[in-house]
């Protein structure tokens, strides 16, 4: 991890408020790893601290990262200018363990992103490729659903749950999570990774208790100060204390912390 | 041409830069390492320990306001033993070491010194009496508990001693003053001050602990303010902390009497703070040709 001065290579609105970054750093581009994130300082006085900012893929040399406008700062990260540049630190944090999955053919993965939570997820898709991937999507509706065909093409299978029903199931996530967990025929050593809302990750590790065998890890957020694990702001509670969610994270197995 | 020299000497304190990193924005240092050249820096403040261990305040603890920050950590940090257990990996770091120090009660001081009083890397200790983040009254706060406990510390150690102050008092002159008749070398000025933000999406206070310390440059005019009063009326060595995040800021400090800057916030939104800020003021005194940062501490002041 370092410190560098990064240029906007492209910038595409995806949905109306989604947009995706690209970045041209070699140094990221080497570096990064799936569930690590970059903490990109925003060029305006008011906003004081960075923003963190999941590694969403690596392609051709250019990093991606693939965000929602919430407030002032991702509004101003979504009318920046190719060639402009960024402050960036990363890659940051402790990624998704992936040891066993990506040396051993045997394993089954499930992919669970909510909302914008499916950004660190592509990143690991693309480490799987080739490889069985059931990944579930989730959102309000058919518009909000993102990345289906980027999954689709790495040769995933993808299903979609919709709360309006417009597209998929209608319903929650993780209630098309449990039903496909109760009738698809899962290997004993299968792998899961999640990332949205804390709701959702609560709602999985409930399901989990009845799937010991599943190892699931998630990703989590946090408000942060520094990013880079000095100021202990960033924690949340584990079983075993408070962790920071910027070091000793942003990726905990969910049993660690449910 | 004349060399520009930015050493600066505080008490029997010799410094090769007048950038300090504040307690609780630079850990212990140790993960710095890959983003900060230490020679930059005058002094690292660590993270205030305590006798026991302490987990610190519920989560969230971060909140950012326009131009600041808000933190409720509630002075997490792993206890004197801890901090002791790290301290073969933390002497090694290539810049002077002070330990940021808070206790409940007298005994815990007494114990805190004798283990720091036989390190005699660490040259001086900071005592914090004003963190916002804690139950108790702030001591800073109260003029005679004040005075009576640093003229207490001072008989525990012959380390320098600087002693932190809440910018939160009706007069700070008269605190300062009778911190330093007790027996404090140092003043550290200042801590956050008390502050709040409601999520008005759920109705209620933010930050897990509901309270917390603004920093940042929302303060900087709040604590120049207190460093110039301080300064004129007392003359005495300062260490300034308040919303630096460049060198004009740091030079409007010195100006107003502040021999070190403190670099808190700043560290959170780059760790090399002080290597940019560092060179920035050097190429300032370069190009008004001063020779000496000394100089100018306390120009300012009318
Ligand atoms: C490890 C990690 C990875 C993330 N990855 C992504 C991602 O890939 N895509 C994406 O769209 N969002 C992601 N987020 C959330 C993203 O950081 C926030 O949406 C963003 O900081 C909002 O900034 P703002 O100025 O637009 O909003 P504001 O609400 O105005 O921000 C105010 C402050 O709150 C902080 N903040 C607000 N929401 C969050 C949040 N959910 N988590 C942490 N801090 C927050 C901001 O950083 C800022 O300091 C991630 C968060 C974390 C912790
Ligand atoms: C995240 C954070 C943690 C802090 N922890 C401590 C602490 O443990 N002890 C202390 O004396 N001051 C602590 N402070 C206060 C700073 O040392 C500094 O005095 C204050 O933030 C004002 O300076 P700034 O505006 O440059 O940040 C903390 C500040 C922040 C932002
Ligand atoms: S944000 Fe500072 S420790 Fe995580």
């Amino acid at each position: 991890m370092k410190k560098e001065e990064v240029k906007v290579y492209s910038l595409d609105r995806i949905k109306k408020d989604i947009f995706l970054l690209g970045l041209k750093s070699p140094y990221l581009a080497k570096n990064s790893f799936p569930g690590q994130f970059l903490h990109i300082k925003i060029d305006k006085q008011s906003l004081v601290l960075r923003r963190p900012l999941s590694i969403h893929k690596v392609e051709k040399g250019i990093t991606y990262v693939l965000f929602k406008v919430r407030g002032e700062g991702t509004r101003f990260l979504s009318g920046l200018r190719k060639g402009s540049t960024l402050n960036i630190i990363g890659p940051l944090g402790k990624g998704f363990d992936l040891q066993f999955t990506v040396y051993s053919l045997q394993f089954t993965v499930i992919l669970v992103g909510g909302g914008i939570g499916v950004a660190p997820l592509l990143f690991l898709a693309q480490k799987f490729r080739g490889r069985k991937v059931w990944v579930f999507l989730g959102a309000k509706s058919k518009e909000e659903v993102l990345c289906k065909k980027d999954f689709q093409e790495l040769g995933c299978q993808v299903f979609v749950a919709t709360e309006d029903g417009s597209l998929g199931f209608k319903g929650k996530l993780t209630s098309l999570l449990k039903e496909k967990l109760s009738i698809i025929n899962y290997s004993p050593s299968t792998k899961m990774y999640a990332c949205g809302p804390v709701d959702m990750l609560l709602e999985i590790s409930k399901i989990l208790r009845e799937y010991p065998q599943i190892d699931c890890q998630a990703s989590f957020e946090q408000f942060m100060g520094c990013g880079i694990g000095v100021c202990r702001g960033c924690v949340i509670k584990t079983k075993q204390g408070f962790k920071r969610v910027c070091k000793d994270g942003p990726v905990f197995n969910i049993k660690e912390v449910f | 041409m004349e060399k520009s020299d930015l050493r600066v000497k505080i008490k029997s304190l010799q410094l090769r830069s007048p950038l300090i990193l504040c307690s609780g924005t630079a850990g212990f240092g140790l993960e710095l390492k890959p983003y900060l050249d230490f020679k930059y820096v005058g002094a690292l403040i660590t993270k205030t320990i305590t006798l026991n261990k302490r987990g610190g305040n519920p989560p969230p603890r971060i909140a950012e306001t326009s131009s600041g920050v808000i933190n409720s950590i509630g002075l997490e940090n792993p206890g004197l033993r801890g901090f002791l257990t790290q301290w073969p990996e933390i002497k090694k770091l290539p810049v002077q070491i002070i330990v940021s120090i808070y206790g409940e009660n007298k005994r815990e001081y007494e114990i805190i010194f004798r283990e720091l009083n036989r390190i005699k890397e660490i040259k001086a200790v900071e005592v914090n009496l004003s963190c916002p983040n804690l139950e108790k009254k702030i001591i800073s706060q109260d003029k005679k508990k004040s005075f009576s406990l640093v003229r207490y510390l001072r008989g525990l150690t012959k380390k320098i001693l600087i002693v932190k102050l809440s910018p939160e008092v009706s007069d700070i002159v008269e605190i300062a003053k009778s911190i330093l008749k007790a027996g404090a070398d140092v003043l550290s000025l200042t801590n956050t001050f008390s502050a709040l933000k409601i999520d008005i999406g759920k109705r209620k206070p933010f930050l897990g602990n509901i309270f917390g310390g603004l920093s940042g440059p929302a303060i900087k005019p709040l604590v120049l303010y207190r460093v110039y009063k301080v300064y004129q009326a007392l003359r005495c060595p300062i260490i300034a902390s308040g919303g630096v995040l460049n060198y004009k800021d740091a030079l409007e400090f010195i100006l107003a009497g502040a021999i070190g800057i403190g670099l808190g916030t700043a560290n959170l939104v780059e760790p090399d703070s002080a290597e940019i800020i560092f060179k920035d003021l050097l190429s300032y005194m370069k190009k008004n040709k001063i020779s000496s940062l000394k100089n100018l501490v306390g120009n300012g002041c009318k």
